[in-house]
């Protein structure tokens, strides 16, 4: 996978996740907030539908308290009659206008007067026989020992006349003749239900009175609370605002109870507001985010496409530019703009490829030097054979003439050119060092005559070591430039071995003045140094010790000693191993 | 640019089809079919428009009915809306009670809008149309007409009696109140209860149900309210009438032997529910009041405890005269109040209603639904009966109810088409009959309950259809509160001397009342009345 496809990938799965969570969280938040509208709105529509049931049947009560208060009316319905003349007076007089002004005036459906008084029956004013007591209404107000008991209960009575009574049965204890009172209105359902208004038919309400029948919202014959399905809930909360499931479907199942008096304590107004009209709104919203989600997504991925694509170009060229590099040639095929990191780069690779190429031309420069050098020096090899000749040639008109002694010098001159000039190795072995080493001592010889002795002592078993070339000769070179050429007497010239466990000695040794240790000194720190800070003196002292010590390492090498009037020593330390062939350059 | 001019376009012209679709609602009324609702007083509290039938009607006419009820005394109510001016748009009223419409000007007259948008009223009604005029010659109800020339199918005597009593005395042959208090008494002592709860013997629904109407009828006279008729076309008060007497002796024979309900001065409904639940035994209660307890009496699986509509009189030597169909069938009018808005809309759907589609709507229902058409003739379908059997109140739902149920040309009828104008023949009314009622006729050699009444005879009008004469309206206010007061007494005597008494006391109360100038003011009025009728008829 490429650079750019990782960066898109990056930004797009960032922002796609992003955004999702937002989504998510967004939707999840508002949709709790609309059911929590929801419920705080069912809250408010219940509260208020409570209330108004509530005032509407306060404002019965008030009818039939009238009746309490009128201690008049109570002693004429319980007084003991004797003649129908003074019941139908009575009644004529005192009930019937009340009766008939309440009935019309707040649109009762009856209006009737129970007494215990057997005395009193006439018209609307009822005797409570047998038939009386088996009724729901009467039982209702039963078992309270207060002197004033109103209940509500749903009257069965007229139900094949309409759809639905409720009656409201109120008792009056009356003290002075200790008779029970009763009163009862009969209301039709239809004025509870007139308290929804029409917008909200479409919701469920169930109003229960306290014992649990139920007067609005009777469904698939449920006619009282405990035999809905959640009864339990409406039994156990006085008020309750929640979800509720029922054949698959959701409802927001709200519950209040009225408690400000005795009569309708325990009255349940109940919702059930089907959420699924809310929840599709919920779900509508949870689409469009969705498909906000989708569309958003869909452009910030195109968005990082892009942007990726865009940022990513210039680093694409320089990827392709250092892929076509020429490496033959080092040159940039492509130039990157900008100040950016980018651009640095670019700048920084093209500077490398320009100093690779600097280098390159040096080596190469170097090399074709080199191989100038090597070309000069085959040319001048090819000079050596000319000059053989011609050596050889003057030998043999010397010899001819009988010049023994010169004819001999030119025989070890063209021998000595000869070694030298020769394909020269980096190392060779001691026989062949010793070679050079004493045909250059000869001609010495011959240039000095008497004013040098040599003497060379090495045993045979070494002569096959390897040496690095010319290191002995460069050491006799020494010895006859800075001893013989500055002293008068006769010089000594000695090259001897010793031999121990781990090394092996090469001694160059003559009888010259020596030097003083501080020359001495001087000498060996000059040869120990690297060649930066060396000088130019003693360079051939340190040619030699630093090959010896490539070849060997750290303990072998040259080994200088001089005393001022005896002479100087100057050796090569050597390992008593030695590895054959040529090795690291000298 | 392209691209943009096209989508500008597209919205141009769907905001121009919005705003020509939002217009076409609201047209103004006068337009002939525009959709419109009026308020209508009614005293069935179940009643909703937007039956089956109700919908026709309002697709036909635009007109819908939105139902205000009345709780209570509806004359109380009329007169409380008279008052205050808040009467709805149309209302019922007795005669009476348009009288007292008319005279507070709550009601619109509607002669010139029935000639300009009635011609179906003007057809039924052909030359009877004069009588829907008062006598001031502007018309301020209108009713159904009664176009049959047999009686309706489904009449029936107002006496009834329990099938399962009948039985137990084996079908006797029954014509006094005196035969009838023997048959009761002997079923009583068996079946003194009911399902736990106690028979009542005899009972009664409230006032006038209970003392004035079976009293006429009992002397075999035609129920004219208080009044009787003599053969002079004198209007007397009937009341203090011999065979009055008889007829609260009757009573207070059963009070005296305990057979009569307690509860009998008190409010009617308690009286429907009783007869619902079968514990009634005998009674006086017309058909159109003891119809729906009946019904509820079927559903429940009562069929025993329905009732034989037998005629019974005070005594054996009275003549069946009450049979009488007056031509109209003013009783619940409807009237037009001042609070309606284009009066004609309401004329029109009038006159709708008494054109043959009209009356098929209002009497049969609606095609495929309450009736279908077999062999070319229109026959009530099976399953919709037995629904209605079983379940009464589906009327509520399917229609046809309510007031424009009262704009029937009658039962036996017969519409342009040739076919009966209402389902109501002798043959659908058997086939209605379960098999106990039609047991119990069998016993009796007959096939319907109308098989019981004479033949009937055409009067020009009942005289409660007749708007009150002005003199009589505070004599009858006293008359009626001395019946409220002295009546019950005489029914309640606890002896001969007591009950002589009360009767004496009860004739005097009448006679301080007014009664002469009552009856004096009531002749005049009728005569008059056979004046016009006579011109309009002739």
């Amino acid at each position: 996978m490429n650079f750019r496809m990782k960066i898109f990938i990056a930004m797009a799965a960032v922002s796609v996740v992003l955004l999702s969570l937002l989504t998510w969280y967004m939707s999840e938040y508002s949709s709790n907030i609309i059911l929590d509208k929801a419920k705080e709105d069912a809250g408010y529509s219940i509260s208020q539908l409570s209330q108004n049931v509530d005032s509407l049947l306060q404002s019965y009560e008030q009818i039939v308290d009238s009746l309490y208060v009128s201690t008049e009316m109570q002693r004429m319905l319980l007084t003991n009659y004797h003649s129908f003349d003074d019941v139908q007076s009575v009644y004529l007089n005192y009930i019937k206008p009340y009766e008939q002004w309440i009935t019309t005036s707040r649109e009762l459906l009856q209006f009737s007067l129970y007494t215990e008084n057997p005395t009193f029956q006439y018209a609307q004013v009822h005797y409570i026989d047998d038939e009386v007591k088996q009724s729901v209404w009467y039982r209702s107000l039963q078992g309270h020992d207060k002197t004033l008991v109103k209940t509500w209960t749903v009257s069965e009575e007229y139900a094949v006349l309409r759809k639905g009574t409720i009656r409201l049965s109120q008792k009056v204890h009356n003290p002075a003749t200790d008779r029970d009172m009763y009163t009862i209105i009969d209301i039709e359902d239809r004025l509870i239900h007139n308290l929804i208004s029409r917008e909200n038919e479409s919701q469920r309400y169930i109003i229960a009175l306290p014992d649990h029948s139920i007067v609005e919202g009777k469904q698939r014959g449920i006619t009282r609370t405990d035999e809905l399905s959640f009864y339990n809930i409406v039994s156990g909360h006085d008020e309750y605002s929640d979800v509720y499931v029922e054949d698959g479907k959701k409802y927001l199942l709200t519950v209040k109870t009225l408690n400000s008096r005795s009569s309708v304590r325990g009255l349940k107004v109940i919702q059930m507001m089907p959420i699924d009209e809310l929840l599709i709104k919920v779900n509508q919203m949870k689409n469009v985010a969705l498909i906000l989600l989708l569309v958003s997504g869909s452009v910030s991925i195109l968005a990082s496409y892009f942007i990726s694509r865009r940022m990513t170009k210039r680093l694409m060229q320089f990827a392709r530019q250092i892929k076509t590099i020429d490496i033959e040639k080092l040159a940039t095929t492509v130039e990157i703009r900008g100040n950016d990191e980018i651009g640095q780069l670019s700048h920084h690779f093209q500077q490398m490829m320009h100093r690779i190429n600097q280098l390159v031309k040096e080596v190469y420069q170097a090399d074709i030097l080199r191989k100038e050098i090597e070309l000069y020096a085959l040319q001048t090899q090819i000079n050596p054979h000319y000059l053989f000749n011609t050596l050889n040639a003057i030998r043999g008109s010397l010899l001819e003439k009988g010049d023994r002694e010169n004819a001999e010098i030119i025989k070890l001159l063209a021998l000595s050119f000869r070694k030298v000039l020769n394909k020269p190795a980096k190392s060779h072995a001691l026989a062949e060092e010793l070679e050079i080493v004493e045909t250059f001592l000869k001609i010495q010889v011959f240039r000095f005559e008497r004013r040098l002795r040599y003497r060379i002592d090495i045993p045979e078993s070494l002569l096959q070591m390897e040496v690095p070339r010319l290191c002995l000769q460069t050491l006799v070179e020494n010895t006859i430039v800075h001893v013989l050429e500055q002293s008068l007497g006769t010089t000594e010239v000695s090259i001897t071995t010793n031999q121990s466990q781990h090394d092996i000695q090469i001694t160059v040794m003559d009888n010259g003045p020596g030097l003083s240790p501080d020359q001495v000194r001087d000498i060996v720190v000059q040869f120990h140094e690297d060649s930066d800070l060396a000088r130019e003196k003693h360079v051939g002292l340190r040619n030699i010790h630093q090959r010896l010590q490539k070849m060997y390492g750290e303990p072998y090498g040259l080994q200088f000693v001089s005393i001022e009037g005896q002479g100087t020593l100057v050796s090569i330390l050597l390992p008593a191993y030695l590895p054959k062939g040529g090795q690291t350059p000298c | 640019m392209k691209k943009a001019g096209l989508i500008v376009s597209c919205l141009v012209l769907m905001t121009a089809i919005l705003a020509a679709c939002g217009k076409s609602g609201d047209t103004s009324s006068g337009d002939s079919n525009a959709p419109v609702t009026y308020t209508m007083s009614t005293t069935d509290t179940k009643l909703k428009w937007g039956t089956a039938v109700d919908k026709a009607i309002t697709e036909k006419t635009g007109v819908s009915i939105d139902y205000t009820p009345i709780v209570g005394d509806e004359g109380q109510k009329n007169d409380l809306w008279l008052a205050s001016g808040d009467y709805p748009d149309m209302m019922t009223l007795s005669p009476n009670m348009t009288g007292k419409y008319r005279d507070a000007d709550a009601i619109v007259p509607l002669e010139d809008l029935i000639d300009k948008y009635g011609p179906n009223i003007k057809k039924r009604f052909g030359k009877y149309l004069d009588l829907l005029k008062d006598p001031d010659g502007h018309i301020y109800s209108i009713y159904g007409i009664n176009l049959a020339q047999e009686a309706p199918a489904n009449a029936a005597a107002s006496f009834i009696i329990q099938y399962d009593v009948l039985k137990e005395a084996d079908y006797p042959e029954i014509k006094t109140l005196d035969q009838l208090f023997d048959i009761l008494k002997s079923y009583y002592a068996k079946h003194p209860t009911i399902d736990g709860q106690p028979m009542i013997p005899f009972s009664g629904y409230w006032g006038g149900l209970t003392f004035t109407n079976p009293v006429i009828a009992a002397a075999g006279l035609p129920d004219q309210g208080f009044s009787i008729l003599d053969e002079n076309n004198n209007v007397r008060f009937g009341l203090t009438e011999p065979f009055a007497k008889e007829y609260y002796k009757f009573l207070n024979k059963l009070q005296n032997a305990g057979m009569l309900d307690k509860n009998i001065f008190g409010k009617g409904e308690e009286n429907l529910a009783k007869i619902a639940q079968g514990r009634v035994l005998a009674e006086f209660m017309p058909g159109w009041l003891l119809s729906t307890p009946e019904k509820s009496l079927v559903a429940s699986g009562l069929t025993e405890r329905q009732y034989a509509k037998i005629p019974l009189f005070v005594d054996e030597n009275t003549v069946d005269q009450s049979f009488v169909v007056p031509i109209t069938n003013s009783s619940s009018n409807w009237v037009i109040t001042s609070n309606a808005k284009h009066p004609e809309r309401i004329i029109k759907m009038i006159d709708y209603l008494f054109s043959d589609e009209g009356q098929v709507l209002i009497n049969w229902g609606v095609e495929g639904l309450q009736y279908e058409v077999k062999d070319g003739k229109r026959v009530q379908k099976q399953d919709y009966t037995d629904q209605l059997k079983k379940n009464p109140d589906i009327v509520y739902s399917d229609g046809p109810s309510g007031p424009i149920t009262n704009l029937t040309i009658g039962d036996g009828a017969l519409l342009d088409d040739g076919d009966y104008a209402t389902p109501n023949t002798k043959e659908s009314v058997i086939k209605n009959y379960d098999d106990a009622t039609k047991e119990v006729l069998s016993k009796y050699g007959k096939e319907t309950w109308a098989d019981f009444l004479p033949k009937p005879t055409h009067v020009p009008s009942m005289l409660w259809q007749l708007s009150e004469p002005e003199e009589s309206k505070a004599v009858f206010r006293k008359l009626e509160e001395a019946l409220n007061k002295e009546v019950p007494k005489i029914i309640l005597a606890k002896s001969d001397a007591e009950f002589e008494t009360a009767w004496g006391n009860f004739v005097d109360q009448i006679n301080k009342a007014g009664r002469e100038k009552y009856e004096a003011a009531w002749t005049k009025t009728w005569n008059d009345f056979l004046k016009r009728y006579n011109d309009a008829v002739k």
